[in-house]
């Protein structure tokens, strides 16, 4: 205790090494605790945009269909299971999809698509498709006759809204599946692969078409967000392997986003490591100097009776309460930069065209939790912490009558 | 003059009266200055690693294409490569390298599935130039020349379509005539790349492919790199003034995804770096101002002889200047040893595992640039010494009774 008082007081007997001391932990844990909030958020506002778009937080698939989706890998009681799905804490929206492959046609014109039939209203809760209409309409309750298609296939193939278009394509029972629809909306997403090749038609008519009687190819997943229907999904997985059925989380739907960002991020972490690093290396370096600088002081304590072993933790107390110090200052700047931050988003200019494009919005939001705000400034005290036995080795070493008698 | 000159002698002497507090001081400067320099180099050969990841696979830096191909790519979009000028354009040094191409819609048969895909033919030789592809073969070979009647295609697209190696499939695409070409291929070759050419695309020789497609000599697209130092909106400019009947584009419209992330890379890595710098900048000022603070007894001592404060702050300047000098000589050279092991690439991917990175921008390959060199030496050194003014003037203005008296 008396100890901890002394190695505080200690602090303040140099104010400015102590201050610029304090300073460069503040500095460097508040910048942590922004970086990691505004990371964090962005991944995560690119995770929901892109699974937003068409592939839903999670799927419930037939087995094999992930590596080999074939009209002919049904879920066979779809219905059923949609139900039991919903009943997850977690899981608010569950669109049945028929998916096959067909040749559209349209006058001279010809192109392969994907072809989706979609339940409407689950749909449209599920996918953002129906917000991304630029023509006509999305599909409704009780269309029968009637398609959405990309703004460039429809480019592509000449359609208009009102216009009809012919497809064939393999049903389920290997006999030809064809059918005409007219198109009543043109929806463009953005993304090219999307918008040149898919149609998306009423559920019940494509499972007419495609002879799936009453079957479905997958069951796209939704809730109030991804973290919410991750946490859905070891029930969704028993619920899956009850049914012999299988559950794919984002991370499987989109293994090469899921690449991509693990990379990034762990790349960003090998980043803050060595930031981290280099700071409690300049810092521990100031303290071993005034360590070295004070032999003398340390030297009469001695005299005075206090072990050196003694001596050696206060030191390593001074270290730590600075970067404890430093820290709580750092995450409470840090952590006020970020809460003003997720009010007024950060707006980088030049950027919020390119952003929009990709259905990103023109603002982005860091969004500070626990771990963003701790795991910064908990690392940086840790390094200190550590490095700090070096000077406490040292001080632990000293004799009295040889200490005294150094000089400086 | 001589005043100076002996007082030049006496920093440097009195550099070495306290080894120890130099070698400190010297540490926090020599590590300082090379994790300035790396955090330079690592952000730089991480943004144009991503952005080669983007681009090394079948986007190059730039293409010319027919107009309207973008929109509708097929076969009735295409155009006969010998244009006047064009090809010279290409060739002279800002165009450094370029690939013809055949690139058009196509349905791929196994005997079991059926796909669509893109069919490229190209010219071996000349991808290589403008592609990672060609040596992303995971299984097989790459095509042999325009004139091999092979086909390449993703080890995905191979698991799709439940063929292997070795195996024939048969392709379909729209002709020059309107009708539908058909032709089996043996498959040579399957290539591991991102999850949209792994499944989606097909290669064959250039010449297999306009035959197919009964197009004579005419291609679909031109892909092109400029080299190094010329800017590819400039080359597009002048690509552009040669053939003014086509449609020239930059990997920057080609590719927006990937030119929102360097733009917003290029911005991160600013912001970085000043922070790096911040922190590197407190932390050598807080250890030359301590060594400056330790000495108030001997700068008292000084005045007592009768030395003035002046040539006291001279002193103080002279000796920062030198140590901070050599200090950022062994930066540089440090860093300089750092990277130079590190020039042939530093593979990331131990840091996140699992499926397809290709793409991912995983491998970085450091380069120092001179210029980077020069001004992060010049501005550290600069603000060091600048920065040792104040507590020197300090120093030098505590009246040495005062001075003297000070413990330590």
């Amino acid at each position: 205790m008396i100890l901890a008082a002394l190695a505080w007081r200690n602090l303040w007997r140099r104010p400015q090494r102590t201050v610029l001391s304090l300073a460069s932990i503040a500095f460097t844990s508040a910048l942590l605790v922004f970086a990691l909030s505004y990371q964090l958020a962005v991944y995560g506002v690119m995770k929901e945009s892109s699974l937003r778009i068409f592939d839903g937080f999670a799927q419930l698939q037939p087995v094999g269909y992930a590596d080999d989706p074939s009209i002919d890998r049904t879920l066979d009681s779809p219905a059923r299971l949609a139900v039991e799905a919903l009943a997850l804490p977690g899981i608010r929206t569950a669109a049945l999809r028929v998916a096959g492959f067909a040749i559209l046609t349209h006058g001279e014109r010809s192109y392969g698509a994907a072809v989706a039939g979609v339940d409407s209203e689950a749909e449209s809760q599920v996918s953002s498709f129906a917000h991304t209409i630029r023509a006509g309409r999305y599909l409704e309750r009780g269309d029968t006759d009637a398609a959405v298609v990309g703004s460039v296939l429809a480019r592509n193939l000449g359609l208009e809204v009102g216009e009809r278009v012919t497809l064939f394509g393999l049903a389920r029972d290997g006999s030809i599946a064809a059918d005409a629809l007219r198109v009543v909306g043109i929806y463009g997403t953005g993304v090219p692969e999307l918008d040149r090749s898919v149609l998306e038609m009423p559920i019940a008519r494509a499972q007419e078409a495609f002879a799936m009687d009453g079957r479905a190819n997958v069951i796209a997943l939704g809730g109030p967000s991804l973290d919410a229907v991750n946490r859905a999904l070891p029930r969704l997985d028993a619920l899956a392997r009850r049914e012999g059925v299988e559950a794919l989380g984002w991370t499987r739907l989109e293994p090469a986003m899921y690449a991509a960002l693990a990379l990034k991020y762990a790349t960003s972490v090998l980043l803050y490591l060595t930031l981290i690093v280099v700071v409690a290396f300049i810092i521990l370096n100031t303290l071993l100097m005034s360590v070295l600088e004070r032999i003398r002081e340390f030297a009469l304590l001695l005299a005075l009776g206090l072990r050196p072993r003694a001596i050696g933790l206060l030191v390593w107390l001074e270290l730590l309460a600075l970067a404890s110090l430093g820290c709580a200052i750092g995450i409470a700047a840090g952590a006020a930069a970020t809460l003003w931050l997720e009010r007024r988003g950060i707006a980088i200019p030049g950027l919020q065209s390119l952003l929009a494009q990709f259905g990103l919005p023109p603002r982005l939001y860091p969004s500070l939790t626990w771990q963003s705000a701790t795991a910064g400034p908990a690392a940086i005290i840790s390094a200190i912490a550590v490095g700090g036995v070096v000077p406490w080795l040292r001080v632990s070493r000293l004799k009295a009558a040889s200490a005294l008698r150094a000089n400086g | 003059m001589r005043e100076q000159a002996l007082i030049f002698v006496i920093a440097w002497r009195s550099l070495w009266r306290n080894p120890r507090r130099t070698g400190i001081t010297l540490a926090v400067i020599v590590i300082g200055t090379w994790s300035i320099l790396g955090f330079r180099v690592f952000l730089d050969a991480w943004a144009v690693s991503s952005r080669d990841a983007a681009l090394r696979g079948l986007t190059a830096q730039g293409q010319i294409h027919a107009p309207g191909y973008r929109d509708d790519p097929d076969v009735d979009h295409r155009f006969a490569v010998p244009v006047e000028g064009l090809q010279q354009a290409l060739g002279s040094p800002p165009g450094a390298a370029w690939a013809v191409r055949v690139r058009v819609p196509a349905i791929v048969r196994s005997e079991y599935r059926a796909r669509p895909i893109t069919l490229v033919g190209v010219i071996p030789e000349k991808e290589t130039q403008v592609s990672d592809l060609p040596s992303a073969v995971v299984e097989g070979r790459y095509l042999s020349g325009a004139n091999d009647p092979g086909i390449v295609i993703g080890r995905d697209l191979a698991r799709r379509l439940q063929t292997r190696l070795g195996k024939r499939i048969i392709i379909m695409a729209q002709d020059a005539s309107g009708r539908l070409a058909e032709r089996g291929f043996v498959i040579v070759g399957l290539v591991g790349a991102n999850p949209a050419i792994e499944s989606g695309f097909a290669f064959t020789g250039l010449a297999t492919g306009q035959k197919l497609l009964g197009i004579g000599s005419d291609v679909s697209e031109v892909a092109f790199d400029v080299s190094p130092g010329n800017a590819v909106e400039q080359v597009a400019a002048q690509l552009r003034s040669e053939a003014p009947g086509l449609d020239v584009a930059s990997w920057k419209d080609l590719e927006p995804l990937a030119y929102t992330i360097e733009r917003f890379s290029g911005y991160y890595v600013n912001v970085w770096l000043l922070i790096v710098f911040v922190l590197m900048a407190i932390g050598i000022v807080n250890t030359v101002l301590m060594a400056v603070f330790e000495r108030t007894r001997e700068f008292g001592l000084l005045q007592a002889l009768g030395v003035r404060p002046g040539l006291i702050v001279l002193q103080v300047t002279f000796e920062s200047a030198l140590l901070i000098g050599i200090g950022v000589l062994a930066g540089v050279l440090l860093i300089v040893a750092t990277v130079t092991p590190l020039r042939h690439g530093v593979d990331l991917g131990f840091l996140a595992s699992g499926a397809e990175l290709f793409g991912a921008g995983r491998i970085l390959y450091p380069k120092l640039l001179a210029a980077d060199v020069v001004r992060a030496s010049l501005f550290v050194w600069i603000f060091g010494i600048v920065a040792t003014l104040w507590p020197a003037r300090r120093a030098a203005r505590v009246p040495p009774v005062v001075a003297m008296s000070t413990l330590t």
